[in-house]
């Protein structure tokens, strides 16, 4: 093998490397199961579902609207809300994601993605 | 000119190291919003509008505000209300849009012989159906509201486009209707803007606009509160729409009580269905038609699909059982576990 060869297996090896250097360190890779919280249109919280310890905590809209949400063993809900439909607490856990949870009254949104899209908007 | 979107994600760093970046998957563009007292979702896979796709959804977004503006029955300045507080009296004029589907709904009730019926907004009412500090209904109240068919006391005035109601005592509720009438608006609305490949959520009724990448669509239909679906439909262009009572109900002393009435008895209906999903070519009509056949029980929806072929239907019994309408069994998988 001639040095001009060599010279160009190894700006393919380089280019290939840092290509999925850049994939790994923006997100493009597919990773685990991400539940993504949007209140009010805005992402206010993400959790890696695959690592994250059970757990409640609340989420308080902009018109003061609140949920109270709960992980459990990789699943995530709405186990308590103030508002008058309660569709969020009736709607089953979700990890994998073909139905977002949805509180319309108080503007809430969870979505499970396996990989962020920066294209995706929710108003 | 067609267009694909493609993720916005991708790192410059990236696009100039092509020989990886060619093996990044086409990422539709995709939006949501909260609009008719739902959440919505579009998915825009292919368009040959010069517009970006960013516009065309906050278009489609205010129209539906718009039109729900028109039809909800909780807001006292809508069609709805003014039909509730005035038609008895005086013909109410409406626009062409409100006029249209309210026609068609009494076409649909007549139709289903009263199954799907749109005149059961007091009913509604006295169950408190959105609300958290109601009340059981009383028994005596509800015998009275029941097996009515007011929709039979609605006349229309095609030169004025005006409604008149000929009976006092009720009120319109296009809550099995008005989704599916707005995503036949939206299918226009898109179509014309030149989409081309797209799929909508709607509150859990879909729009389907071509196809994916030349393939059908996969819609997963489920059947409970959860979203593990009892099976997938392969569909082009056409609507879907699931009635259930799964997550809109109102619970009295310990008892659930959800939110599909059986017009007969004003009391939720108790078919032996547990679910239905409607696949039709009109999204009024798989709006409505679920309902309908919720009501109806699998008896008279296999003779309804009998007699008139105009939807197809995916059925879950109490049991869990599936029952599908011929013209879509081919296109209907179950799940491994449905």
């Amino acid at each position: 093998m001639d040095k001009r060869k060599v010279i160009c297996l190894a700006a393919v090896i380089a280019i290939v490397f840092f290509s999925l250097l850049a994939l790994l360190l923006t997100g493009n890779i597919k990773n685990g199961n991400t539940a993504c919280i949007y209140s009010g249109g805005k992402l206010v919280k993400t959790i890696d579902l695959s690592t994250a310890e059970n757990q409640t905590f609340t989420i308080s809209g902009e018109d003061g609207g609140r949920n109270t949400i709960e992980i459990k063993d990789g699943t995530i809900g709405v186990i308590n809300a103030d508002c008058p439909d309660k569709i969020c607490v009736h709607t089953a856990y979700i990890s994998d994601g073909v139905q977002p949870i949805v509180c319309v009254p108080n503007r809430l949104v969870i979505r499970i993605e396996a990989s962020r899209q920066e294209n995706s908007h929710v108003d | 000119m067609k267009r694909k979107y493609l993720s916005a994600a991708l790192p410059a760093a990236a696009l100039c190291l092509s020989a990886l970046t060619a093996c990044t998957d086409d990422q539709p563009y995709t939006k949501s919003a909260f609009t008719f007292d739902t959440f919505i979702t579009f998915t825009i896979y292919e368009s040959e509008s010069a517009d970006p796709p960013e516009e065309i959804c906050e278009g489609a977004v205010d129209m539906l505000n718009s039109l729900d503006g028109e039809l909800s029955r909780t807001n006292p300045d809508s069609v709805i209300s003014a039909l509730k507080k005035q038609a008895y009296n005086s013909p109410v004029s409406v626009s062409d849009t409100t006029y249209l589907l309210i026609k068609s709904c009494k076409d649909l009730s007549e139709l289903t012989d009263g199954a799907f019926d749109f005149t059961l907004g007091e009913i509604s009412s006295l169950w408190g159906f959105g609300s958290d500090n109601g009340k059981k209904p009383d028994d005596a109240a509800l015998a009275e509201l029941a097996d009515r068919k007011n929709y039979e006391n609605i006349s229309f005035d095609d030169e004025s486009r005006t409604i008149s109601f000929t009976e006092e005592g009720f009120s319109v509720d296009l809550g099995a209707a008005a989704k599916g009438y707005a995503l036949d608006m939206l299918d226009s609305y898109l179509r014309k803007a030149g989409v081309t490949s797209a799929v909508v959520d709607f509150g859990g009724s879909i729009l389907t606009i071509g196809k994916k990448d030349g393939y059908s669509w996969n819609i997963s239909v489920t059947a409970d509160e959860s979203d593990s679906p009892v099976g997938t439909l392969a569909v082009n262009d056409g609507f879907i729409a699931t009635s259930n009572g799964a997550k809109r109900f109102v619970e009295y002393d310990g008892v659930k009580y959800h939110h599909i009435i059986d017009p007969f008895t004003a009391y939720p209906a108790d078919s032996g269905i547990k679910s239905c999903t409607v696949y039709a070519a009109d999204g009024l009509i798989s709006d409505a038609l679920s309902t309908a056949f919720f009501v109806m029980g699998q008896e008279k929806t296999e003779q309804f699909y009998e007699k008139y072929k105009i939807a197809e239907y995916i059925i879950t019994l109490d049991d869990g059982t599936l029952k599908t309408s011929e013209g879509i069994a081919a296109d209907f998988r179950a799940s491994q576990n449905g």
